[in-house]
């Protein structure tokens, strides 16, 4: 028993050690180095891997709801080219039960990722061409790049002050979040010409460098988008982790809510989980 | 018999099981209705389709894990419809026991993977067209216009996979079970030429008789396959092999006794259908473009040499005789989103025989008795867009049959909620009688169906 107890231990010290560290805003960053603190809090880069289930909730102008549930896996890498790389499986309802992705995100921001569906319609893993950056996430009013597929590199920044965070309502659980933290407010600007936005806002939490809010702007100017983000610090490193994230399009009055549950960190994940061999082998 | 008794007893432990542990048992309930009509007659029923399924999991431990997948349909058109009362309602209800679509057991215990049961095992890169897709056999009996999960006929097997590094795969499959396709008979709704005709009417003094020499399941003959599949710098490929034998039968008409004795006396005339041992040797590719202009676009491939894949010989329309040939097909695909989120997908399929002609005569093709040539070509076309937040979802899918024959089928699906789904769409045939697609012209369909899911 006392050994088991020494391994524990052991297992536990060097799973912490492997463990990156969190990093967090200093005095005197530039609005670069900020920027990137959030880029490596929202895809939970110091992680060495993640799994979740989520709760994706669409809500329609009519206020008519749709509910998707998820469980994700994702494993960071950074080696051999690859940047990290990332699992999802739908589990309800049962039309969409079986749908499963599997994402690998290169190094080279400029590489476009790779990508598998897994269909139960045709029981197989199909190759697709990963979609636009300005799609639509899963139906939802996010966008692919701003769930998935985000780099800092994407955008040109500009620190516009430090501001008190008015607060903001959670449409999920009707709190009211973070009212008076103090936040850098930055605007980024999208360096492809592409692009439906003109500009975009992040009020990044002094504290700890999280993104409360952004406020997204079409090329005539106007708000036409709002994300919110509620974090909790969890498992034994603490680290900084998105729970719920809720978008507002104020053209349609639709409202997209994710909630990740179950959080889990650094559990020792095997590359080959992540495989199209294993998307093969799903049983729906 | 056996082995459904054993897939009960599989089901019953489970369940028994799952009393105690209910979260590790997971079950959906799928129920389906759809309703065709000529397109042509729009009054006139082609369709009236109604199935039940219960797909379920349940993990007996971590490492082992039990699938299943039971599903009963019931087609009302041949009790409704009078231009179908007549057919051989083959399409009516499920084969056998074929209810008991998928049940397998896994058991995964890193590096080795096993999957014990009646399963569908899918190889290729292919959509739509089955050249590596090689290992089910194929219900036809509505043309393979539904999904191909759907229409693929799962078989009793054994897959054993061997993964010795991170992105590569060795999968070996020992099939001791044998079904052919099913296709519609006579006076059905989607009958191909060779099956469109009805049963020869004969004097009173022979004997009509159908030989069916099915191989006999069991390990002491048993198809097997194996793969080898990675992926290596962005390149995803597979290299196939499958030893078994072909789904559709080689037919031979023999006169017992021959000659056959002067009327009265009696004769029997004999037809035979024999499965013929076939070896499948194959590769695949597909390949994502990351950079560069053509960034987003993915390229896919794959092709087959079949070895002795038996065609019948003659005549256009009337089979005299049989060969074998080897053979060999590809296919290469591009896929890419246009204009944000419109997917496009072509195909571009290439059939290439030996020769189109041998002693016993032109080369027929399986299904429609026409001759075919030497090069036989074809090409698909899909487009898909979603719309109000991928709720409304919709898609064409266009299939050119290389001899002036082809169809075109546009299809919508609207989310109403989270339960159901209502569809619909048309199947647009097109070309001569004796081509793949034009067989079916007077068949073309428009239907419309809901499915309810919890």
């Amino acid at each position: 028993m006392r050994k088991t107890r020494w391994l524990l231990l052991i297992v536990m010290a060097a799973g912490m050690a492997l463990a990156g560290e969190v990093p967090k805003p200093k005095e005197g960053m530039s609005v670069d180095q900020l920027i990137d603190v959030w880029y490596q809090i929202q895809f939970t880069r110091f992680a060495r891997d993640y799994t979740s289930n989520n709760k994706v909730i669409l809500i329609d102008r009519g206020k008519a709801r749709r509910e998707r549930q998820g469980y994700r896996a994702r494993i960071i890498l950074q080696q051999h080219g690859i940047d990290y790389k990332d699992y999802v499986a739908f589990v309800s309802p049962a039309a969409v039960k079986g749908v499963a992705t599997l994402t690998w995100s290169y190094l080279d921001p400029e590489k476009e990722r790779e990508q598998w569906l897994y269909l139960p319609s045709l029981k197989k893993a199909r190759r697709t061409s990963p979609a636009n950056d300005d799609d639509s996430f899963m139906g939802s009013v996010f966008t692919v790049e701003e769930i998935t597929s985000w780099r800092p590199s994407y955008e040109t920044y500009k620190l516009v002050g430090v501001k008190k965070f008015p607060g903001y309502k959670s449409e999920y659980d009707g709190k009211t979040y973070y009212a008076g933290d103090d936040c850098y407010l930055i605007e980024a600007f999208p360096r492809r010409q592409t692009t439906l936005r003109s500009r975009r806002t992040f009020w990044l939490r002094k504290s700890d460098g999280c993104c409360l809010f952004q406020e997204v702007f079409d090329k005539n100017g106007k708000m036409y988008k709002t994300l919110f983000r509620s974090y909790q610090l969890v498992g034994p490193n603490s680290y900084p982790t998105q729970i719920i994230i809720e978008g507002k399009d104020l053209r349609t009055g639709d409202v997209s809510i994710v909630v990740n549950e179950e959080i889990k960190f650094d559990q020792g994940l095997k590359e080959n989980i992540f495989s199209v061999e294993n998307l093969q082998k799903m049983k729906w | 018999m056996r082995k459904v008794s054993f897939a009960l007893v599989l089901l019953t432990l489970a369940f028994s099981a799952a009393a105690l542990e209910k979260d590790k048992l997971t079950l959906s309930t799928y129920f389906n209705a759809e309703f065709g009509f000529h397109l042509n007659e729009p009054d006139q029923l082609m369709k009236k389709y109604t199935s039940l399924q219960l797909k379920g999991t349940f993990d007996f431990t971590r490492e082992v894990s039990l699938y299943f997948n039971l599903k009963k349909y019931y087609d009302f058109v041949y009790d409704v419809a009078g231009q179908y009362k007549n057919g051989s309602a083959k399409t009516a209800t499920n084969a056998g026991n074929l209810w008991l679509r998928e049940i397998f057991l896994d058991y995964q215990h890193q590096p080795f993977f096993l999957r014990a049961g009646r399963q569908q095992v899918v190889w290729g890169t292919a959509d739509g067209v089955r050249l590596l897709d090689c290992i089910n056999p194929a219900d036809n009996r509505y043309a393979n216009l539904d999904d191909a999960a759907e229409y693929r006929i799962p078989l009793w097997m054994l897959r054993f996979e061997f993964t010795p590094i991170t992105d590569g795969n060795l999968q070996f499959l020992l099939i001791p079970d044998h079904e052919p396709n099913f296709n519609a008979g006579y006076g059905d709704v989607f009958v191909y030429r060779v099956a469109n005709r009805p049963p020869p009417v004969l004097p009173p003094w022979v004997t009509y008789q159908i030989v069916d020499n099915l191989p006999a399941d069991g390990f002491d003959d048993p198809d097997f396959a194996v793969r080898w599949q990675q992926v290596l710098n962005g390149w995803e490929y597979s290299l196939n092999y499958k030893y078994g034998r072909e789904f559709y039968p080689s037919v031979t008409v023999r006169q017992i006794p021959f000659p056959p004795p002067t009327p009265p006396t009696p004769w029997t005339l004999q037809l035979t259908r024999n499965y013929q041992r076939t070896q499948v040797i194959g590769a695949s590719f597909t390949k994502a473009i990351n950079t560069g202009r053509l960034s987003g676009l993915t390229i896919r491939g794959e092709c087959t040499y079949t070895l002795d894949k038996p065609y019948p010989t003659g005549a256009d329309g009337n089979a005299t005789g049989n060969t074998t040939q080897n053979t060999f097909a590809y296919v290469l695909g591009l896929d890419k989103y246009l204009f944000t989120d419109l997917l496009a997908s072509v195909q571009f399929i290439q059939y290439i025989n030996q020769d189109d002609q041998v002693a016993s005569g032109h080369l027929l093709h399986p299904a429609t008795l026409a001759p075919i040539n030497k090069v036989e070509n074809m090409a698909t076309v899909k487009l898909s867009k979603d719309f109000l937040n991928e709720r409304l979802k919709s898609e064409v899918l266009a299939v050119f049959g290389g001899n002036g024959d082809w169809r075109v089928s546009p299809r919508v699906s609207y989310e109403v909620n989270d339960r159901l789904t209502i569809y619909g769409g048309l199947h647009y045939f097109a070309g001569r009688a004796n081509t793949l697609f034009g067989e079916f012209e007077k068949s073309s369909m428009i239907y419309t169906g809901a499915t309810l899911a919890f």
